[in-house]
């Protein structure tokens, strides 16, 4: 026999009593003539009717400390009442954390989460009780929203996006009224959907590398040579984020009008990092308010200005140095117009980027109540932070590299060297190279050299100056935090403009 | 027993594999032919970050949560699988490196007149020789390389090439010369050989330009080089 365990949540006066009495009352049959006992933390202004809960075979227990509420306490409940299910109205200052310790006992199970909440306040308790707020909407599976008569839809969008950031998977429902009793959903067949999949891959991996295929080193290689790369780069964005204040970071920017530009196309000759290090840095100085264009651009110019591609380009082609000016200037140039065309279109942040990054502290959801106190707490924060960015940005890189390797694997590198393509075709050739074959920034040069013997020049550069652009898995792990209409924009805008400047770089060069 | 955060305790596994994983690799000696042998200083200190990060998660293992979204730690399981994978693969036989050193030095001796080009040289070699080709002219070398063939070749026609790694395994270039030898095709693609050829400055037709082209005198089975690779920066 199981014993459904449901949890509503929520501040005072959120409407919790008049959502349970719902609950009680509503026409479920399951519980008609069964036996519910409903344990109360906190005493609203509403209260249970005695003649309600009788009527619905309900046994009311109140508590006023959390240290009670532990597994003694539901194992005597059980033993006493020996209900069919328990309904337990939470306290809205108690984080729903406290009672997910709790081990249950055998053949007791939570079938939901509620949270309830007042719609015409969300806002301002999303202001100034932030952390409990976050904590309990990222620990239930349904959230709905009372009193909402007074919004419009604008607004009530905007809550359901809110609440979206901090939990992808709750359901947010509004009225009250049409809601009926959801069934809880406890079946986690997600877990042997991963194992298939793993299995699958293992099967993948142990045939493609008995094929003798570089398949694996290639994959394994990408992802190894941009780890040191991805960490630097988390780590620098979770500095700024926990070290740098919005206002600060935002205020230098501010202060710039066109000079904003060259400044970051100069700001990237300070940080001679590879290209996968830039996603997070620039998804987090776009997050602290530094507008859209500058982060493009800074984005884009970076790879080009940064010294160690520039010496990387000038080793690879020693016998043809205009190669290097080519990339450097036309790089720039890109860049620039990127820049100056998201600033004239008026790009704002709430545009570009994902909410995840726009309302909540952290891009990941919820994390715990650190004390942000002192150099030691900023700094426990830090790699903490650095840490929910690995996984976020990790998982891009990996779809990446795979999708990345794959094509290299499998398209040989001889497709592209085909003889007698002529025209405006070796162009979009050395585009798709940009797309699935831009290794990384500091070492593209060499592969542009191999392709040197088949392809003109301007197509060599535009490989080399759009790799890094482009490239597959920085677009992946720029889409972690940036929109992904707004990504389809600017990757079909930079594949407009490679072709319009390289077209002309081609007439210069033949 | 305390109930455990499953997505915290996913996460720590997930990066102690990748900790461990790497150590293994760099100590093994794998690491190069996945990565330049000058990244290995850096991923120590990727291994250190990795581990703060796992060290820093602790806290919260304890700290059950309602939704775990473990997807992330499955897409990074994709790499630790594929790592622990290729790192269980039989390595090459102990004995043939240690042979290696000493079948070279037996030829070394019974040849004069020849500069003899060793594996570590070889880079230093290829790259001066593609600059100022010229320099050697006419000159007779003997040189380590995999067969290597591209379309077009003809039947006496391969590149003794060692591969070059810049950054990682996705950009390995063949670096070496044209070679004509009349017996070429006994050699298949990607056997290690010894070659002995007379240098001629001639006009290349797969690379369009004026560039060195090896002249073979003989050619014969070699062992693999303890480093396969070369790492040009």
């Amino acid at each position: 026999m199981s014993i459904q365990l449901s949890i509503i949540g929520g501040f005072l006066e959120a409407g919790k009593t008049t959502f349970i009495q719902n609950l009680l009352k509503g026409g479920n049959d399951r519980y008609s003539s069964k036996k519910t006992v409903l344990i109360c933390c906190e005493q609203g202004f509403e209260e249970y009717r005695e003649s309600t809960l009788k009527r619905y075979n309900t046994v009311l227990i109140n508590i006023n400390d959390i240290r009670v509420l532990d597994r003694s306490f539901i194992c005597s409940v059980i033993e006493e009442h020996d209900p069919d299910r328990i309904l337990i109205e939470y306290n809205g200052t108690w984080p729903i954390g406290e009672f997910l310790k709790i081990r249950l006992p055998s053949g007791c199970c939570i079938s939901n989460i509620y949270f309830i909440a007042d719609a015409s306040n969300f806002a301002l308790y999303m202001s100034n009780m932030k952390s409990i707020m976050t904590e309990q909407i990222s620990n239930s599976d349904i959230v709905i929203l009372n009193r909402d008569k007074s919004l419009d839809s604008v607004e009530k969008a905007n809550i359901k996006r809110a609440i979206k950031a901090v939990n992808r998977q709750t359901k947010v429902i509004y009225h009250i009224k049409d809601y009926q009793m959801l069934q809880g959903n406890n079946k986690d067949i997600s877990g042997f959907i991963f194992a298939a999949l793993l299995l699958m891959l293992y099967l993948f991996f142990t045939s493609v590398k008995n094929t003798g295929s570089a398949f694996i080193s290639i994959f394994l290689g990408i992802l190894i040579q941009a780890l040191p790369f991805i960490l630097l780069g988390i780590f620098i964005s979770s500095f700024l984020q926990v070290f740098a204040s919005d206002e600060k970071i935002a205020k230098v920017f501010s202060r710039f009008k066109w000079v904003g530009f060259p400044a970051a196309v100069i700001m990237g000759i300070f940080f001679p990092v590879c290209d996968c290090a830039m996603a997070p840095i620039c998804s987090r100085l776009a997050g602290k308010g530094v507008p859209v264009y500058y982060v493009l651009t800074f984005l884009l110019s970076a790879p080009v200005v940064n010294p160690v591609v520039i010496m990387s380009t000038y080793y690879a082609f020693h016998d043809k140095p205009e190669v290097v000016f080519m990339r450097v200037g036309l790089g720039i140039v890109i860049a620039l117009m990127v820049g100056l065309i998201l600033k004239f279109a008026g790009v704002t942040k709430e545009y570009a980027i994902n909410e995840r990054v726009l309302e909540t502290p952290c891009s990941g959801g919820y994390i715990e109540n650190l004390s942000q106190e002192g150099f030691i707490g900023k700094l426990w924060m830090l790699i903490r932070h650095a840490g929910m960015e690995f996984f976020n940005v990790g998982s891009y890189i990996v779809v990446g590299a795979f999708i990345t390797s794959l094509l290299q694997t499998f398209l040989s590198r001889e497709l592209f060297s085909a003889a007698g393509i002529g025209g405006h075709l070796e162009l979009l050739i050395m585009l798709g190279a940009a797309v699935f074959m831009s290794v990384c920034s500091t070492s593209n040069a060499f592969i542009a050299r191999g392709f040197s013997y088949s392809f003109p020049t301007h197509g060599i550069v535009c490989y080399m100056v759009m790799g890094p652009m482009l490239d597959l898995k920085n677009i992946l792990m720029l889409s972690a935090s940036f929109k992904k209409k707004f990504l389809i924009e600017l990757f079909v805008m930079l594949i407009v403009i490679a072709v319009f400047i390289f077209s002309i770089a081609a007439t210069f060069f033949s | 027993m305390k109930k455990v955060n499953k997505e915290i305790l996913a996460q720590i596994t997930i990066l102690l594999l990748i900790a461990s994983l790497l150590t293994q690799a760099i100590i093994t000696g794998k690491i190069k032919h996945y990565v330049n042998i000058h990244i290995v200083k850096y991923l120590w200190f990727s291994i250190a970050g990795v581990m703060a990060i796992a060290l820093s998660l602790l806290p919260s293992l304890f700290r059950p949560k309602r939704r775990n979204n473990i997807l992330p730690c499955a897409i990074l399981a994709i790499p630790v699988l594929a790592g622990a994978i290729n790192v269980t693969a039989p390595v090459d036989g102990a004995d043939i490196k240690s042979n290696t050193g000493q079948i070279q030095h037996e030829q070394d001796s019974n040849l004069s007149g020849i500069v003899n080009i060793s594996d570590d040289e070889y880079l230093n070699w290829y790259t001066d020789a593609y600059k100022n080709p010229n320099k050697y002219d006419n000159k007779t070398v003997r040189i380590k390389g995999t067969v290597f063939r591209m379309d077009g070749f003809s039947s006496n026609e391969f590149i003794p090439a060692r591969m070059s790694m810049v950054c990682c395994a996705a950009d390995l270039v063949p670096y070496g010369f044209l070679c004509r030898y009349k017996d070429a095709e006994k050699f298949r693609n990607g056997e290690w050989v010894y070659v002995t050829a007379k240098i001629k400055v001639e006009y290349e037709p797969h690379m369009k330009k004026e560039m060195p082209i090896l002249y073979g005198i003989s050619v014969t089975p070699a062992q693999k080089p303890e480093n396969e690779l070369i790492y040009p920066y």
